[in-house]
Parts: structure tokens; sequence; C-alpha cells
């Protein structure tokens, strides 16, 4: 088991699919693995869809005149920046040069082998296709319900002695409350 | 597409320090706790204090924190209490339970219930209550019951009772037998016991109408079985489907060894990982009309993930419930795991010493 977590922006880009392929291995890898970090990828897509469902609309008072014209402005300030680094020399593409063909050959040889690789990890992770069902899981802080971008945990001291089993429809723990010193039982159902 | 979300990311980012968006919660109005006028447990006080909504980026963060002082306003003293928790508005599908046992609370005494949970959801306003708590049941020392028992509360809290006395009962034979270091080193070993039980993380889901066929590497486990003295039903088979750390669609072939009728029962499991390390990994409850001599076969429509791999599972039978109300639980035994009112009496000894166990078994003979 990998013990290093990755990061917080990792786990965004994962979530909005903008990891280089590397690490969305990596970080795909991880996420069998890791409760914790697949409970935060959650929140993060929780977070893109309400971001998406919300941005058909423009939000209140946004002056776009204004807003347009300093994209524009930003936009030629990039397009003279570039110009001042100066022109980077570039190897002119011939595409009736004899190494194209291996090369072609190369980027699909790749291509298929991050594909397969992608395909075979997603399986091997999830043959019942648990991430995309609503489910009971079990984390550092508690036990969740989860369906689509919603989510019901029940909190648990996390530094209490707790156990947890699953229980007809659902997840279940039990703890000492330090406080009261009574035995709490939580359960979260799956239906 | 992956550019918008980026983009979307990055707004949401370069948000949240600027506004760091804490919606106000009025207690009165988003949280409901509903007690039927003729409960014998009443509110006396429900203090949310220091729940919270939280905007974080695209969703709603609720976090609960409340405390509910209840009082047994009935005659008999209460050993019980489930509560029921209700997010539909806001988690569709949301329901869960905070269940206290091993109570002893007089008529006329009041206690608390923590109820600590975390909603989130899409950033959209929910008219009416975040959160509805109400009780589904009450078990009283007498083993009588009042309450809806929509989930089944009643069953699972007499059958902790009836382990809460069974333990009580061989702890003070101990105690009485072999004096207070015998005790002592009882209350050591359920410490141990609860140690090695790390917290094992797991995620379950129903399969619905996934079909019976193997499913990419999995193969077929057997169940081993634990022989318990006087069981009233013989588990006679059982398999699973297992892939790894997943195993799916538990089945056990179940037979009445009773005279009586049975309407439920609970056949709990254990999990073996790799290392050889045995997890009590849950119940498969089942709802089941098995007259004397009958079989019947129990299917558990659902996948489990645990984030160790299985290599092998055993079954008990945990509770059988007959057609009379009365319960069957079993004699202690080292390989069954720890019983709520065990773990409560170890963790006394843990925070007030021996002492506080003695004065608790003799207070509860």
């Amino acid at each position: 088991m990998s013990l290093r977590h990755p990061s917080s922006q990792q786990l965004a880009l994962y979530a909005g699919r903008d990891l280089n392929w590397f690490d969305l291995l990596r970080v795909r890898l991880h996420l069998g693995r890791c409760y914790e970090c697949r409970s935060r990828v959650d929140y993060h897509e929780a977070a893109i869809e309400g971001v998406q469902a919300g941005a058909l609309d423009l939000p209140e008072g946004v002056d776009w005149p204004r807003l347009a014209a300093e994209m524009k402005a930003n936009i030629h300030l990039g397009l003279e920046m570039s110009e001042i680094a100066g022109r980077v020399p570039r190897r002119r593409f011939d595409p009736s040069g004899e190494s194209l063909g291996w090369r072609v050959a190369l980027v699909g040889a790749s291509l298929a082998v991050v594909i397969g690789s992608g395909w075979y990890l997603h399986r091997a992770r999830d043959p019942y296709f648990l991430a995309q069902r609503p489910m009971a899981q079990a984390t550092s802080e508690g036990i969740e319900f989860k369906a689509k971008s919603s989510a019901l945990t029940l909190l648990a001291p996390a530094s209490e002695r707790v156990t947890t089993a699953e229980i007809g429809e659902g997840l279940q723990t039990r703890y000492v409350d330090q406080d009261s010193g009574q035995v709490t039982i939580q359960h979260v159902f799956t239906e | 597409m992956c550019l918008r979300n980026s983009a979307f990311l990055m707004l949401v980012a370069l948000a949240l320090p600027a506004q760091m968006p804490e919606i106000p919660l009025d207690a009165r109005t988003a949280f409901r706790v509903v007690v039927p006028g003729d409960s014998p447990v009443t509110l006396v006080n429900g203090d949310w204090g220091s729940s919270k909504a939280t905007a974080r980026g695209g969703a709603l963060q609720v976090d609960v924190r409340g405390v509910l002082q209840l009082k047994n306003s009935g005659t008999r003293r209460v050993r019980g209490v489930t509560l029921f928790v209700i997010a539909q508005e806001v988690t569709p599908g949301g329901k869960a339970s905070v269940t206290v046992p091993s109570l002893d609370v007089e008529p006329g005494e009041t206690f608390p219930i923590r109820v600590d949970l975390r909603l989130m959801r899409p950033l959209v306003a929910v008219p009416g209550a975040i959160v509805e708590v109400s009780i589904d049941g009450v078990l009283f020392d007498d083993l009588g019951f009042y309450g809806p028992n929509r989930i089944n509360s009643r069953r699972a809290m007499t059958a902790w009772e009836l382990e809460a006395r069974r333990d009580r009962k061989y702890f003070l034979a101990v105690l009485d037998r072999s004096g207070p270091e015998s005790l002592r080193r009882e209350m050591v070993s359920t410490l141990a016991r609860l140690s090695d039980q790390p917290r094992i993380e797991m995620q379950t889901a129903r399969l619905g109408r996934m079909t019976n066929q193997p499913v990419g590497s999995e193969r077929q486990m057997e169940f081993a079985f634990l022989q318990l003295p006087e069981a009233p039903v013989d588990l006679v088979s059982g398999f699973v489907r297992v892939a790894g750390s997943e195993a799916r669609m538990p089945r056990i072939e179940v037979r009445n060894l009773s005279p009586r009728t049975i309407r439920s029962l609970e056949v709990g499991w254990l999990l073996k990982d790799d290392q050889g390390k045995q997890y009590y990994a849950g119940e498969m409850p089942a709802e089941i009309h098995l007259a004397a001599g009958e079989k019947s076969e129990l299917v558990k429509d659902a996948v489990l993930r645990f984030s160790k791999p299985i290599a092998g599972l055993s079954a008990f039978v945990s509770n059988v419930e007959f057609a009379d109300g009365s319960l069957w639980v079993p004699q202690r035994a080292a390989v069954l795991p720890v019983s709520p009112e065990e773990q409560r009496l170890a963790d006394l000894y843990r925070r007030k010493g021996l002492d506080a166990v003695q004065t608790e078994l003799r207070r509860l003979r």
C-alpha cells in the first residue's frame, strides 16, 4: 500500500480528469487503496458538478463588457510577451519524411498501453462499479452513505476504539462516548 | 471539458479563501426532533450549538453537532434507545440511526444522546429541516418495547440486552469465584481483543439487478462455520464470490434444529486476511419463516469491499428470533466478537479502574 498521499492539487486535477497520464495512473492506483483520498476526490467531483450546475447562470451584477475587455487585454498581453521572448527555432514537420511511420506506430502503441492500463486498472479497482452505486463506506471520520454528489456521514471520535461492521443494509460503527461512558452504535443504510 | 473542469476548480479554489461562506443555521428550523405524545422518552432539550453550514466550492457541507437530553417519562427502567436520523431533503435516500444500548435509566431520570453527523450536497437551497431525528425504539428492563420499529431496532436492542446480561453474569461469576485479579485479567483481555480489531475500512452497496455470472477474476469461496453450543440453527453450507478484497452475494443454507418456528435470524461473518488475521466483518440478517426441521437459503444482494485481501471467511449464528418473539443469543465464546456491554465495561475499567467495574456489575446484578 502506498503510504504517500497525492497532494490536494493532484486530487483536484484527478477529479477534473486533467492529470497527465502517468499521474492519473498513479493517483488511480492510490485511490484503489485509500478511502480517505477517494472521499476527497468525491468532494471535488461534487464541487465540479455544483459549479457546472450553476455555470449556466451569470452571477448577478456582472459587468460583462468590462470583463470581456479585460480578457481581451490579457490575451493581447500574452501575445506581446511571446513576441518579446522571441521565436524559438522549430524543426519543420515533413509529412512525407521516412521517419513518420515508426513515430506514428510509437504514438499509437503508447496510446494503446495507456488506454489498456487505464481500462485494466479501472476494472481491477472496481469490478462491480461500486463508485456508481449508492453505497455506504467506512472512512477515518466515521461511516458514510454516498449517492452521486451527496453524502451523509455519521461522525465517530477519531481517538476512540471504533469497530465497524457491515450489518444488513449498510454499515455500523460502535464506540464508547467518553463524555457519557455510553456505548454508541451508529448505522447508515444503503436503502 | 477538461479545460472547463480545470477552470471551474481554479475559480472554486480562488473563491474559497476570499469568501469562506459560512451559512448561518437556525436551529429551530434546521433540525427537527419528533417525539410522539405517548412516548415514554421525552425531549428535555436539544443542543445544536456548534452546528454550522459551509459552502465548499460548489457543495454545501453541513456539520451537525447535537446533544439531545432525553427523559425517561415512563414507569419502567430504560435499557436502550434508538434514534432514527433522516436527511432525505439534503441527501436523497440518506437515513441513519444512533443507538445507545446498555443503559440503565430510572423513571424521571434524564440522559444524553449525541448526534454528530455531516451532510454534503451540491449548493442548492433546501426548504424545511435539514435533519429530522425521531425515536425508532425504546427497550425496557423487562424487554418490553415501544416505538415504530421502522429499522428493526427491537430485535437489535433485545439481542444486545441479552448479550449484556450474559456478559455481566459471566464477569460476576469470575469475580465471585476467582476474585478481583481474575476480573482484571478479563478486562485486560477484552481491551487486547479490541485493540486487535483495527478499524477496517469497507464499502458496501446493493447489487440490484446484477447477473449471477462471475465478474472478472472472482472465484467462489466456501464459508467455514463456527459450531456454537445449543445453536437452534445449523449452518449447512455457504459460499461467496470473491475478487481480491471484494466479496459479493453471500449465500448460506440454514436448517432449523429447534422445535419452534423461526421468524428471523442473523449470521455473523469473520474475514481472514492474507496474513492470517481475523476481523469481524459484519452480520447478515434475514427475515425468514422457518418451521421446525426446515431448510432455507439466505442470500444477500450486496457487494462488500474491504481494505484487506480476503483469504478466508467464517460464519456463525449470531442470534435467532422465534415466532413467539423470544430471542436466542449464543453463549460467550472467545471466537465471537466483543459485545457492546463488554466494550463498555472494558472502557470503564480503562478510565476508572477495577472498583468501578465491580460496582457496576453488582449494581446491575
